[in-house]
């Protein structure tokens, strides 16, 4: 088990240094000269001049870029040009709004998507209209869905707030338009994994000892679902926690997914930059936390991970 | 007294294929009786019937099955949960299939106790490895807290006995339940199940397609080939006067093993046992060497060849 | 006595940690039996696949007719065309979507044997198997367990091969079916003279189809010699556990009821010495500590206490 953690925590580090490499070098792709963002556009040449040596800009390219991953192993991941403050601290003060929708979101699609799942897994024909409906799920882009709520809840049936903040009443639509995505994957594993419990033979085993209904759900059902929807889901909180732009944006959520879009809008470099490390970070770290929980609940995938 | 299971005239069907047709047998309180048959003799359908655990698509199409007085056939919902295991215990054959993987295996024992006697965790837990142990693992509590696939063949089949154990059912219907393990494993399985009537006195009906098996633990034996009941009686009459032509030809496959030289041919019932289509009449004529008029058309009665022992065959009737 | 078609010479094969076979050496003769017995993981269908070339020994050295095969290409090969196999599963070891025809054919497919002549040989072969009748072009879906037994030996005789391995022929058939495919293989060793390797858990069969008989535990042969002498009067205690273990034949004369029961633990691997010495009644520490070897003239048996009679 250690080995098999440090292999994986490892690959993650790779991972990331792997990311960091790659926005270092994608940043060249963005418009516009940083001296002059910072500088504004009025400066003068002697300005200009000591900003690029302050920012190392005109130092060769490797050079830069072993500035760089050593700044971001120390944690300095720069100062946003526009808000003057270091990107660090701009992205942790988003990411509490951020976790909050994560975990509605999560909450939704696990509880709305594995309910309908168990539904339809207990049912003798698979249902049509979950199907369905999971099919429009699917399809709908997450902005259109979320608009189509905001519209209809909060513009026209003036039910819910219109947004902005992160009171509990503005988090029911956001989370449920990230959770609605994720209802037909959960569905839809939670109902197959429900029906090769149902036909398995330990299921007979189970009925033939005549426990209750109850018990067996609970106990030789649900404990068998379990491991894919623990991938599932940690595969979606380290998505969620990245930030989710689209959800984040129409809703006016204040939460890192919004940091990201201002930044690019601004063409705010390093805040950019910060935004993308922080996500990959975000993502390997839950994977392993995923894999390592999933380890724990399913004795079978202890054997296949030590090989 | 009457019988602690009763199965009169039980037909078992899956749609339009009818697997168990008039089966009709009676097992004593504390005795075994082996039902023997190979594939397609519906040994397995009748077994499933009795414990009421068909699957979907299998139904008993006529007939009546009774445990410990009480009849089972058209037990529904609550009743038939309470009847599990308390009347009715199930022993399977692929103990690796038949338990959960991912529940540890004294937790599957314990859970009957939970169950029935709503007992808390920790003294459900304490009968578990107790009754582990009787069954004969050893480091009954480290065991209990492994997962099936951690164990081997034997123990898992262990695991199965205690769990039926545990539910102190008045009968047993053990299927097949050494047929997949090696046969030092058997021997050791057989003995224990020996040992458990002793002290128990479980009533067993052991399901098995080997005669060997049948030798070693039944008071009483039913012959099944095609769907029906060929012959019955106590396990000494059977085996010492077998009446059917299939027994016969079937305890000739086993004789013949421990005696016979090397190398010589080996005893053999030409053609196969019915897949799918069973023929008309007696289902074993087209294989039976004294085949004649009657067979093909005409379904054989049961004729009494001894005490308590039939078997149905032409062969027998009036004027043989 | 003629000499043997394929030897095998201390052959071991390892995958990863575990030893499946261990210092192995056997020989098969043309027109005679050897009988491989043992219990599940006991190394003896890994050694039939290392026979057969599907498994490359790790140590030790495969011959065929006196020369080496296990490894190079070129006489694993010309081996290959003189051994067949015949496995125990004839629900999965039949291609579902080759006909009857394609099954049996598939060997002189491989070896180059010209179309015109597959049809007429294809027929042959399924009539020496009590195949005759059958339409060749359906499917194995549509016959019975014995019956795509059958259909496996005659592909497995198909290049008229000097050696038949038979990994537990009839472990999947229904009981009444068993004894016409073991028939049919006698029937077809006196007449080819082909050699027989027989693998089973059974000992009953082994011992009436078998002029010599190994026995295995755990990758190691530990008892080996005539049929008869290994199975009527054992030298190794796991041979003896294993004919003590044979259920009885009627309930008059019943075995098993008042075996001392031993209560199962988990398995734990004998870290050095005799594999067996965690299970056997007779252990002491020279069996914990020191494998024994395979020692006897005709009757061979690997224990350090060889015909002790047990308590």
């Amino acid at each position: 088990m250690a080995r098999y953690l440090i292999v994986r925590i490892g690959l993650g580090l790779v991972t990331i240094a792997g990311v960091v490499l790659l926005t270092f070098v994608l940043q060249f792709s963005l418009p516009g000269d940083p001296a002059r963002r910072i500088a504004g556009p009025r400066a003068s040449p002697e300005v200009l001049a000591t900003v690029r040596a302050n920012l190392h800009l005109d130092d060769s390219v490797p050079s830069q870029l072993v500035t760089y991953m050593t700044n971001v192993a120390q944690g300095d991941l720069g100062v946003s040009y526009i808000r003057r403050r270091p990107v660090i601290d701009l992205v942790m003060e988003r990411l509490p709004a951020t976790a909050v929708l994560a975990f509605g979101g999560l909450l939704v699609e696990v509880l709305l998507g594995g309910g309908l799942g168990l539904w339809d897994g207990l049912r003798r024909k698979r249902s049509r209209v979950l199907a369905a409906g999971n099919v429009v799920l699917l399809s709908i882009p997450t902005y259109s869905l979320g608009f189509m709520l905001l519209v209809v809840f909060a513009y026209r049936l003036d039910l819910l707030p219109l947004g902005g903040g992160t009171s509990l009443e503005e988090l029911i639509l956001p989370a449920l338009t990230l959770g609605l995505f994720g209802v037909p994957y959960y569905a839809a594993v939670v109902s197959e994994s429900t029906r090769t419990a149902l036909s398995s033979p330990y299921m007979r085993t189970a009925v033939a000892k005549g426990l209750p209904r109850r018990v067996i759900l609970r106990r030789h059902v649900l404990r068998n679902c379990l491991s894919p929807v623990i991938t599932l889901a940690g595969l979606d909180v380290a998505i969620y926690l990245s930030g989710v732009v689209f959800v984040e944006s129409v809703f006016a959520w204040p939460g890192i997914g919004q940091l990201q879009e201002q930044a690019y809008n601004e063409l705010d470099r390093p805040l950019l930059m910060g935004t993308v490390i922080i996500a990959a970070v975000v993502v390997v770290a839950f994977n392993l936390i995923a894999d390592v929980v999933r380890v724990l609940v399913d004795p079978r995938a202890r054997v296949e991970e030590a090989g | 007294m009457s019988a602690l299971l009763e199965v009169s005239g039980v037909s078992v069907r899956y749609g339009d294929f009818q697997a168990v047709t008039e089966a009709s047998l009676a097992v004593e309180e504390g005795h075994t009786m082996a039902i023997v048959g190979e594939s397609g003799s519906g040994k397995t359908s009748l077994a499933l019937a009795v414990a009421r655990l068909l699957p979907p698509g299998g139904e008993i199409a006529a007939g009546a099955v009774r445990v410990d007085g009480v009849d089972v056939t058209g037990l529904r919902g609550a009743d038939l949960r309470r009847a599990r295991g308390r009347l009715v215990g199930y022993l399977a054959q692929d103990s690796m299939a038949a338990l959960n993987p991912v529940l540890p295996a004294g937790l599957q024992v314990a859970e009957v106790f939970e169950t029935r006697d709503g007992v808390r965790r920790s003294e459900s837990r304490r009968q578990a490895v107790e009754l582990l142990g009787q069954v004969g693992i050893q480091r009954a509590a480290e065991v209990a807290r492994m997962y099936p696939h951690e164990l081997s063949g034997g123990m898992r089949q262990r695991v199965m006995i205690a769990m039926a154990l545990a539910l102190r059912s008045r009968l047993l219907i053990a299927d097949e339940p050494t047929t997949a393990l090696d046969v030092t494993v058997q021997a050791e399985i057989l003995a224990l199940a020996a040992a458990l009537q002793a002290d128990h006195g479980v009533t067993f009906l052991w399901i098995t397609h080997d005669m060997g098996v049948v030798a070693e633990v039944a008071d009483t034996v039913a012959v099944m080939y095609g769907g029906r009941i060929v012959e019955q009686g106590p396990a000494g009459e059977v085996f010492g006067s077998p009446s059917h032509p299939y027994t016969q030809a079937l305890l000739e496959t086993v004789r013949g093993g421990a005696e016979a030289a090397p190398k010589t041919p080996f005893a053999t019932i030409a053609g196969a046992p019915p897949a799918g289509v069973i023929p008309p009449g007696c289902p074993f004529h087209p294989r039976c060497a004294h085949a004649f008029e009657p067979c093909p058309e005409v379904v054989p009665a049961v004729v009494e060849v001894g005490p308590a022992h039939g078997a149905a065959c032409h062969l027998l009737g009036a004027g043989r | 006595m003629t000499p043997p078609i394929v030897e095998l010479e201390r052959v071991t094969k390892r995958f990863g940690g575990v030893t499946a076979v261990d210092e192995v050496s056997l020989a098969l003769h043309p027109g005679r039996t050897l009988g491989v017995v043992g219990e599940s993981g006991c190394g003896k269908s890994t050694t039939a696949r290392l026979i057969v070339g599907l498994e490359r020994p790790s140590a030790g050295e495969l011959r065929f007719n006196g020369a080496p095969y296990g490894r190079s290409g070129r006489a694993l090969r010309a081996a290959r065309k003189a051994i067949g196999m015949i496995f125990q599963d004839p629900y999965e070891s039949l291609d579902a979507r080759f006909t009857v025809a394609d099954v049996v054919a598939e060997p002189l497919d491989t070896h180059g044997v010209r179309r015109g002549e597959r049809t007429d040989r294809v027929r042959e072969l399924l009539d020496s198997v009590g195949m005759s009748g059958i339409d060749a072009g359906a499917y194995p879906a549509q016959f019975s367990g014995g019956q795509r037994q059958r259909i496996g030996i005659a592909r497995a005789l198909a290049l008229d091969p000097e050696l038949v391995v038979c990994d537990e022929p009839t472990s999947a058939l229904d009981v009444s079916v068993q004894a016409q495919i073991l028939n049919l293989l006698l029937e077809l060793q006196r007449e080819r003279g082909v050699g027989l390797l027989v693998i089973s858990h059974d000992l009953h069969v082994v011992r009436r189809m078998s002029d010599e008989v190994a026995v295995m535990y755990a990758g190691m042969v530990v008892e080996q010699g005539p049929a008869e002498a290994v199975t009527r009067s054992p030298r190794h205690p796991y041979t003896r556990a294993l004919l003590d273990a044979i259920p009885g034949t009627s309930p008059a004369e019943r075995r098993l009821r008042d075996r001392p029961r031993a209560a199962e633990g988990i398995a734990s691997a004998a870290a050095a010495g005799c594999p067996y010495s965690t299970r056997c009644p007779l252990a002491t520490d020279v069996c914990r500590a020191e494998k024994p070897a395979l020692e006897g003239d005709d009757h061979q048996v690997a224990c350090h206490h060889a015909d002790v009679p047990a308590a």
